[in-house]
């Protein structure tokens, strides 16, 4: 499974924990992403995902002006959207736990090294 | 798209190709015009800072598109809305030159009408395909000869098909007569206006 596949669900509540800090626009958004280590990440990516989390009511936007060049959209959180993080975030500290589980550690491979 | 921004040739390329690829798999014109501004200014910030437009849309640009493609509901009843334009604006083409040959005694077979409307649809349907495939980079212009070629064929083989049995099968004829071929000519004349009005908007 490519790291594409698996960030596909994981992304949007990335996008809305970081939204939750501050308002942020696409291009700043991107580079938050990349900053956090999703550097395989094509950053055009995100618009698809924040025209339906919009649709979906779980953001809200505006247009500001901008000294450096075009107008930028600013995205914020509506309440809608924090709930839907809250979520995520339950959902994701369930399927860390379950999955952390299921692998084995660090330790457990370099013991089992060890006794062969 | 904002003319105003200073984009590289090859940027404006892809927008241009994400714009046309996007309307021919018939999604909405909002979420398309959202999503090109979007990326359109993500372009700009990104080459004023000097990261290559593969860092915004993958190193498979056909990729991107899909993804993107994807994402958006498809509008098919604003689609079908323009569809039934088409189909009704190509049918007043053929119905005004028949009202000045044959006057106001318009008469059409049933298998007459059906064909021009398979006819048009499938033009619509061939061209749809082939815009579509020639917006997503990468293809060789081999590839789209072929496809322009084969579709050219495949129509012209069923246009003739129904040309032949038009002439060779006989079908239940309607006749409009005079009052018809008016009250025909009259809401014909309303839909082209009406087009152009709504085209100027």
């Amino acid at each position: 499974m490519s790291l594409t596949q698996m960030l596909k669900g994981i992304i949007d509540g990335c996008l809305l924990a970081i939204i939750q800090n501050g308002e942020v626009y696409g291009y700043e958004l991107a580079e938050k992403l990349e900053g956090f280590g999703f550097d395989s990440f094509s950053e055009g990516t995100i618009y698809p995902l924040l025209l339906r989390m919009q649709k979906e009511e779980l953001v809200t936007s505006t247009l500001k002006k901008s000294t450096a060049g075009p107008k930028r959209k600013y995205y914020s959180l509506t309440p809608k959207g924090e709930i839907e993080l809250e979520k995520f975030i339950v959902r994701w500290n369930t399927l860390q736990t379950n999955v952390n589980r299921v692998l084995p550690s660090k330790s457990d491979i370099e013991g089992d090294d060890m006794n062969e | 798209m904002n003319s105003e921004l200073e984009l590289s040739r090859k940027s404006k390329r892809f927008l241009e190709d994400l714009r046309v690829y996007l309307i021919t798999s018939r999604k909405s014109l909002d979420d398309v015009n959202e999503i090109i501004n979007g990326l359109e200014n993500h372009l700009y910030e990104a080459e004023r800072n000097g990261k290559p437009i593969e860092r915004i849309v993958g190193r498979s640009p056909g990729e991107y598109m899909e993804m993107v493609s994807g994402e958006l509901t498809t509008d098919n009843k604003n689609w079908f809305k323009y569809i039934c334009l088409i189909i009704f604006g190509s049918l007043s083409f053929m119905i005004f030159p028949d009202i000045i040959i044959m006057g106001l005694n318009l008469s059409y077979t049933i298998l007459e009408i059906v064909s021009r409307i398979v006819i048009s649809v499938m033009f619509i349907l061939f061209a749809f395909v082939y815009i579509k495939y020639t917006a997503i980079p990468g293809h060789s212009v081999t590839g789209r000869v072929i496809l322009l070629l084969g579709m050219t064929l495949l129509f012209s083989a069923i246009s003739f098909i129904m040309i032949y049995l038009n002439g060779n099968i006989d079908s239940p004829i309607i006749h409009f007569g005079t009052v018809g071929t008016m009250i025909v000519a009259v809401v014909m004349i309303i839909f082209l206006i009406g087009l152009v009005v709504w085209a100027a908007k």
